[in-house]
């Protein structure tokens, strides 16, 4: 049928359903070259199975160490509070009328405990601290009991706040003893001693009709005392009196009351002084609230010093020697050389690793660590039997590539051989043909490693993981009996390269400015070392690696 | 359900599952393939390429379109990624041709015979071609995708579907006098 037709819809309708099978040996095709690609893949995760427990041990290892060190840090400020608790007791003795409400503080209570005020609610309303210029930080605390109590009792304590206050603003009062110049400690307790005795005696001549019952705490708070001893750069003798304000109304009232009985014993003196008490209190708090901010300025720029001076310090790479005895071993019994060598037991002879390294320091925590080593590694199979037959015969070990000379001997486990013969005269012959076979093996270790340092100081420990690459270097066999040592040929089932897994801890000291001593025990496991015939024989080696180490 | 649980096994490189999305879509994509390549057996390598990339890249396929949309995206994209590394995008652009009507016989034409004459379109009259009038790509799309400009890209439309027209017309002419 012929029609006239656009060549864009002839084309779309005719390849509307267009299929085409394609040649059968396509899909052949591609499933082999999938199966090479998941070969290909398959050898870098058996590896990183093993250097993923590595790092997850080591993960743990630093997360565990990091917890603990923050506990210790926050220990540290107990040292100045049991000074202060010292103090309280000290004052508990001389006076009744002070007690401790908790570690922190030195209530002062002219009450001389009748009555037993609740603190610890009342704590922390206001809390001001002050630098003056004789470094002490005085903070005082007025407080308003709702109960009906004496308030004879509250005049002796604002008398004691005013002497506070008056210390701090540099006034004198010459009726309390009181001097700017006698910042001690020991005179401002001695003082507020005197003080309150004296209140005991004004108490008595004062009538009981106060309605509201204002009491006084000086709290002698230490919290910034600690945070700036420790730093070593403020003044060590600090004192500090809290203040605590319940609430601005209890203020007034308090003064009211004050100023009634003020007037019953014409003390025109304390009118004037309870006016500056709440007067100095609201500019301890203003001063309070500014140099707080600026303590914590201070503070951050001196961590920020130190952390400076620790980055300054730490050069970030390094070079370092080794040398280290080896232990090689297997992890489970068996024989690399011939299944039938299994149970035969085996000496694993301690060498000596060499080698050189260079470090790169990722942070201060974390370094990356390469470097070349040459280790030696060698293990005899004992109890073999040899024998020297006078023709060639058939290779019957077939992982020993066999040197010529060595082309008409015959190896075969003794306990095999035992089993299997009877009669003294062959074990007769036996005895004396029996020997060991030794297998001499030398790598060149390419390590790749990351540690983590638990300490940095003088003395320090990391904990270390990461891989090795090794590179076969001398593979030989040898046959060792009495008076007798003959190479018999190589070992066959020895990957050309294989790895390890290593893990294991770094302990270093530095003895002279940048260079370090280091010991560094390490475990390495090693994967893929035969490429067949193995039999069930998982060698691994420890090494003590010691050496010294310069940063630059 | 069967193609997802198919591609979620394929993502664990499970062969038969592999074998089985190839029998499902290699039909799709070998035709696409015929048709952006040269000949049968570049048309053959560039299936093989297309599905050991799509065996590879399986995981990145999220079930918002279709998964055949998807693999023949894929195909189109290796093969064009083939010419582009060939660089035998630069043609000077030429007259329009402006004659796009055909007398034919529908059912004298084989498919064989289209693909023929499409697979024989210089590269990129036939990568266009195949793009705008088989796969549904604008000129804008095709721009971007050849790194060409968008007046290229029709006039290498217009080229492919005159040379295409040409070749229709003589078959077709031969096809009359073998019938006579």
């Amino acid at each position: 049928m012929k029609d006239n037709k656009n060549i864009e819809r002839l084309f779309q309708e005719k390849f509307k359903d267009f299929e085409a099978l394609p040649p059968q040996d396509s899909w052949d095709i591609i499933a082999s070259r999938l199966n090479e690609k998941k070969k290909k893949k398959r050898i870098v995760p058996i590896w990183f199975q093993f250097s993923g427990i590595a790092a997850s041990l080591f993960i743990i290892g630093a997360l565990i160490w990091n917890f603990s060190g923050e506990n210790n840090s926050t220990e540290v400020p107990n040292s100045d509070n049991t000074i202060v608790n010292t103090e309280d007791a000290k004052v508990n003795s001389n006076n009744s009328n002070i007690a401790s409400p908790n570690n922190e503080a030195i209530v002062y209570d002219s009450q001389s405990n009748e009555e037993s005020l609740d603190k610890k609610s009342n704590n922390s309303i206001n809390q001001y601290n002050e630098k003056s210029t004789d470094e002490k930080l005085v903070n005082s605390k007025l407080k308003n009991n709702s109960s009906r109590r004496n308030g004879l009792v509250s005049n002796g304590k604002l008398e004691s706040d005013i002497n506070a206050n008056l210390n701090q603003k540099g006034f004198k009062k010459g009726k309390n003893n009181f001097k700017k110049q006698s910042p001690s400690e020991t005179n401002f307790e001695k003082a507020l001693v005197a003080n309150a005795e004296k209140n005991k005696a004004k108490r008595k001549s004062k009538s009981k009709s106060n309605k509201n019952n204002s009491a006084f705490e000086n709290l002698f708070h230490d919290n910034n005392v600690v945070d700036n001893n420790r730093e070593g750069k403020t003044a060590i003798n600090k004192e500090t009196i809290d203040a605590f304000f319940e609430n601005k109304t209890s203020n007034t009232t308090t003064i009211t009351n004050n100023d009634s009985i003020t007037k019953q014993t014409n003390n025109s003196d304390v009118v004037v002084s309870n006016e500056i008490i709440t007067q100095d209190s609201t500019l301890v708090a203003e001063v309070s609230k500014e140099t707080n901010p600026l303590e914590e300025l201070l503070k951050e720029k001196e961590a920020g010093k130190n952390e400076d001076e620790k980055e300054e310090k730490r050069s970030k790479w390094a070079i370092s020697t080794n040398a280290s005895p080896v232990y090689f071993n297997s992890l489970a019994q068996g024989s690399s050389i011939d299944q039938q060598f299994d149970s035969n037991s085996k000496n694993y002879a301690t060498t000596l690793s060499l080698g050189i390294a260079g470090s790169y320091a990722i942070n201060n925590k974390l370094s990356l660590k390469t470097g070349v080593n040459n280790i030696n590694i060698s293990y005899n199979t004992n109890d073999v039997l040899f024998d020297a037959r006078m023709n060639n015969v058939e290779n019957n070990i077939p992982t020993i590539s066999r040197n010529p000379e060595a082309s008409n001997m015959v190896f075969s486990s003794k306990a095999n051989v035992v089993e299997t013969l009877s009669g003294d005269i062959e074990n007769v012959v036996i005895e004396n043909n029996v020997g060991a076979l030794q297998q001499n093996i030398s790598y060149i270790e390419v390590p790749l490693e990351l540690s983590y340092k638990l300490l940095d100081k003088k003395f320090g420990i990391e904990v270390i993981g990461g891989m090795s690459t090794l590179f076969l270097n001398r593979n030989n066999i040898s046959l060792v009996a009495d008076g007798i040592e003959m190479e018999v040929g190589r070992a066959n089932n020895l990957n050309s390269i294989h790895f390890s897994s290593n893990v294991g801890l770094g302990f270093k000291y530095s003895f002279w400015k940048s260079f370090n001593a280091n010991f560094q025990p390490m475990f390495k496991y090693q994967i893929n070392t035969f490429s067949e015939n193995s039999g069930n024989f998982k060698p691994y080696f420890i090494g003590l690696y010691t050496g010294i180490s310069f940063s630059f | 359900m069967i193609i997802e649980q198919l591609i979620y096994e394929c993502s664990n490189n499970n062969t038969k599952a592999q074998e089985q999305i190839y029998r499902l879509l290699a039909p799709k994509l070998f035709s696409v393939c015929l048709k952006y390549s040269r000949n049968y057996e570049e048309a053959q390598d560039n299936l093989q390429e297309s599905f050991l990339i799509i065996f590879e890249k399986i995981n990145q396929y999220k079930n918002t379109g279709s998964f055949e949309g998807w693999a023949k995206r894929v195909t189109i994209n290796y093969v064009l990624q083939q010419y582009r590394k060939q660089n035998i995008f630069e043609i000077v652009s030429e007259k329009i041709a402006d004659e796009e009507e055909i007398e034919i016989d529908d059912d004298n034409i084989s498919l064989e015979f289209l693909t023929k004459i499409i697979q024989e379109l210089p590269d990129r009259y036939r990568l266009v071609f195949n793009l705008y009038v088989l796969d549904g790509y604008s000129h804008k799309e095709i721009a971007e995708m050849l790194e060409i400009n968008i007046g290229t890209s029709k006039s290498n439309l217009a080229r492919a579907k005159a040379i295409l027209k040409s070749k229709i017309e003589s078959n077709n002419s031969f096809e009359v006098k073998k019938s006579k």
